[in-house]
């Protein structure tokens, strides 16, 4: 019910032609890609100075500091218009969640006059992309589109959209409610990029039966990955489960465990504070990631459910007892809690993820919204309007109950409806919570990265060697190679 | 056995002999009969799973008990329909699809009859270059399509979503196949009766090469039908979207209305199986015509 598209590893053709274009639109330095307009002086300076928000929770130095201007961002123009401004929005959202966006927006066209927002469903978030940078190079653009989070490098280096930091500068907006760990995952330079919008971030999720079974405190779960061994022994050893852990060949939680080691994925702050250049996934504690992927699959704990694109064989591996863990992203809670009542035998436990002690924290999942740098003035405005609407307190109590994404806002958390869910469906607590409390990742979020997909593809071909019986560290010697060419070749076709 | 014998001893063992045979025969057809439907068994399952998950409610799917449906019910249908917009899509898609096969066996028709039948310099050089269209994979002109179509502004236009589709390399390559299996000695008859190019092509070709051309038409209509990258692209008003682009709609990642899903997959594939079972018969014979000379 939930999209997670985000996670998937191994991309088609559309990505293929998304980058294709990318590197057409920016290595040609074709005149379709300018920067937003006046692109002049202000730094990250005049970002906080307008919010005093937008640069604390980066670490990133601002010599390289993206310029924008509050300018490029006219958020009066709305006043003037006369007749409704049209906004074209093109989301990646289906099934419950295109159900909640628009009611969303049914909602803001019928609470004013001056803006009417149309939504247009462009299928995946790949297939988003790639129609977006077609049009970058000449077609047509819409006002705002949705994208996930591993999108921003491309998006930033199709030179068309506006930084949101320019309409929070020019609009006052107070973003102080807003969960801290979203400006550094959007933000490059300091700068905020785009406006953080469906939110989601991996947790554990455990059969408290299973765990009884096997002689654990159902109520103790593993809070870090010797645990997870540790446990996973136990129930295979006593049979609780005949595999104690469900694992897919996914990039994403490699990347969260980098993070919470305090690591970086790639260098220059994981691509925040310059581009990057190389992959650093060699760090220690990587390498004892790497290590207890070995030791999991080595020893029988683990049922590999391959790339699970859906992400659903590794939940179902839990609900049929095939295992009794396994990772997976919060957005699949709402489709979990709906389903639980046919799986009377589970006794679901949600729990944060566990990972590698270090002084880094979780990064932010999902995605965001972008505005248009090509639209017109009015338009930008119109957009930026229906955008504060979405991240509004009540919008996002709503969106968190439809969709079960996590809420932007933090005062979210206070609202009675939301207590309500929480009570009965304790696991969006859990998420939220992980969200919050967590520390500040190196370079403040998630790496940056142009070709993600690439980079992604080979930690997952790392993965999967170390499954088919590739000694742990000749596999990540694999993978560090592999990203590190995928880095490579995308600044070179964009002559970065 | 002996000249000698008596004639009823030999009548006798020769019904024997046969009813050796016969029944030898029955075991052999038993045989085969038991072998295809196991196989049907095998390939229908899929048509049955997909029918009996989309006729009940979400509740029934805990186990495998759903394969043996206790109360089926059409709500997934009429869910589906609504939806995924599915009505004003499968219009679309029937429109869409009907003009790019109309386009595609008239322009295949032609192009191969010139193959087949006219002597002109660079012939075979030029039925080369057509084969090797065939070679190129859609993804690597979509993009430069694309961009084409959205700088003559036929975003949101059927024209967008059946110009690029008119010529199709495969389809001149079928029909001049078959075009080439009629006896030369017909088309001189046809002009010793005086027919021109086009009354041979109308009267004896056509109709000689209609079992490729029914064949065509299903591939045709089939391959435009299950289109989904490029509708996607080149519309964003729902007025122009097509079937495909619905079904994608009804399905999300960690989605659990598998029944919807299913039903909506059924109401789209329903117009191509009908299809499929009206040409069929034509459809066997004309994908080998032309594969042996006869």
């Amino acid at each position: 019910m939930f999209e997670r598209q985000g996670r998937r590893a191994g991309r088609g053709v559309t990505t293929l032609a998304a980058m294709a274009m990318i590197m057409a639109a920016c290595g040609g330095g074709s005149s379709s890609a300018k920067a937003p307009s006046g692109a002049s002086a202000s730094g990250t300076g005049s970002a906080s100075g307008g919010t005093g928000s937008v640069s604390e929770t980066t670490v990133a130095p601002t010599t390289t500091a993206l310029k924008f201007d509050p300018k490029s961002c006219p958020v009066k123009a709305l006043d003037s218009a006369k007749a409704p401004v049209p906004v074209t929005f093109w989301h990646a959202m289906s099934e419950a969640n295109e159900k909640a966006l628009a009611a969303l927006t049914d909602k803001y066209n019928a609470s004013q006059q001056k803006v009417k927002v149309t939504l247009q469903y462009q299928g995946t978030y790949d297939e988003t992309l790639t129609k977006y940078v077609a049009g970058v190079r000449g077609g047509e653009l819409p006002t705002m589109v949705q994208m996930e989070e591993t999108a921003m490098q491309v998006m930033l280096d199709s030179k068309s959209t506006v930084p949101i930091a320019a309409c929070i500068a020019a609009d006052n907006y107070d973003t102080t409610d807003f969960s801290k760990a979203l400006f550094g995952q959007y933000s490059v330079g300091g700068v905020l990029v785009t406006m953080p919008f469906q939110l989601s971030n991996p947790v554990l999720y455990y059969n408290k039966a299973a765990f009884r079974r096997a002689g654990l405190d159902p109520e103790k779960p593993p809070t870090t990955l010797g645990e997870v061994l540790e446990a996973s022994r136990k129930i295979v050893a006593s049979k609780a489960t005949p595999k104690a852990f469900s694992m897919q060949g996914q990039a994403w939680y490699l990347e969260q465990w980098t993070s919470m080691a305090g690591e970086s994925v790639v260098d220059n702050n994981n691509g925040r504070s310059g581009r990057a250049t190389k992959a650093l996934l060699d760090g220690r504690e990587m390498t004892d990631v790497f290590q207890w992927i070995e030791s999991m699959t080595k020893e029988g704990l683990v049922k590999y459910v391959g790339r699970d694109e859906k992400l659903t064989d590794a939940l179902v591996a839990v609900a049929t007892e095939d295992v009794a863990m396994t990772v997976s992203t919060s957005a699949a809670l709402g489709t979990i809690y709906a389903q639980l009542p046919a799986f009377p035998k589970i006794e679901l436990g949600v729990a944060p993820l566990p990972g590698p002690s270090g002084a880094g924290g979780i990064t932010v999942g999902g995605g965001s919204l972008y505005l248009s740098s090509k639209a017109s003035d009015e338009q930008k405005a119109a957009a930026w309007d229906y955008m504060k609407f979405l991240s509004s307190v009540d919008s996002q109590v709503a969106w968190h109950l439809g969709t079960g994404y996590i809420p932007t806002r933090i005062s979210a958390a206070g609202r009675p409806e939301v207590q309500t869910l929480w009570q009965t469906k304790p696991g969006f607590k859990v998420a939220y919570d992980q969200l919050n409390k967590a520390a500040t990742p190196p370079g403040g979020g998630g790496p940056a990265i142009g070709d993600y997909v690439g980079v992604r593809n080979a930690i997952v071909a790392g993965i999967e060697a170390i499954v088919n019986g590739t000694p742990a560290v000749s596999a990540q010697k694999q993978v560090l190679d592999g990203a590190n060419k995928a880095i490579a070749d995308y600044n070179k076709r964009i002559g970065a | 056995m002996t000249a000698t014998a008596p004639r009823r001893v030999r009548a006798h063992r020769r019904r024997r002999e046969l009813g050796r045979y016969a029944s030898h025969r029955r075991g052999r057809v038993l045989g085969r009969y038991a072998v295809l439907t196991a196989v049907a068994v095998v390939v229908l399952f899929p048509v049955y799973t997909a029918v009996v998950v989309a006729m009940q409610p979400l509740a029934a799917f805990t186990d495998l008990g759903v394969l043996v449906p206790r109360h089926l019910t059409l709500r997934p249908f009429i869910e589906a329909f609504g939806n995924g917009h599915l009505g004003r899509y499968l219009v679309n898609s029937f429109v869409v699809s009907t003009a790019i096969t109309i386009g595609q066996v008239t322009t295949s028709i032609l192009a191969a009859y010139a193959f087949a039948f006219l002597r002109f310099r660079g012939r075979s050089v030029l039925f080369v270059v057509f084969l090797a269209t065939l070679m190129i994979p859609t993804e690597v002109t979509i993009v430069a399509n694309f961009e084409t179509v959205q700088r003559w502004h036929w975003t949101d236009t059927y024209a967008a979503l059946v110009v690029p589709f008119l010529a199709f390399g495969f389809g001149t390559f079928l029909l001049r196949q078959a075009f080439l299996g009629i006896p030369r000695e017909l088309s001189d008859a046809a002009l010793v009766d005086g027919y021109g190019h086009f009354g041979f092509l109308t009267k004896v070709a056509v109709p000689l090469a209609r079992p490729s051309i029914a064949a065509l038409t299903v591939f045709s209509f089939l391959g435009a039908w299950n289109q989904y990258l490029w509708p996607l692209l080149v519309t964003n008003n729902d007025r122009y979207r097509t079937v495909q682009i619905g079904l994608k709609q009804l399905a999300g990642t960690n989605s659990v209305t598998f029944n919807v899903v299913m039903a909506g997959t059924l109401i789209a594939a329903l117009p191509i199986v009908v299809l499929l079972v009206f040409f069929e018969r034509h459809l066997v014979r004309g994908l080998t015509a032309g594969a042996v000379k006869g």
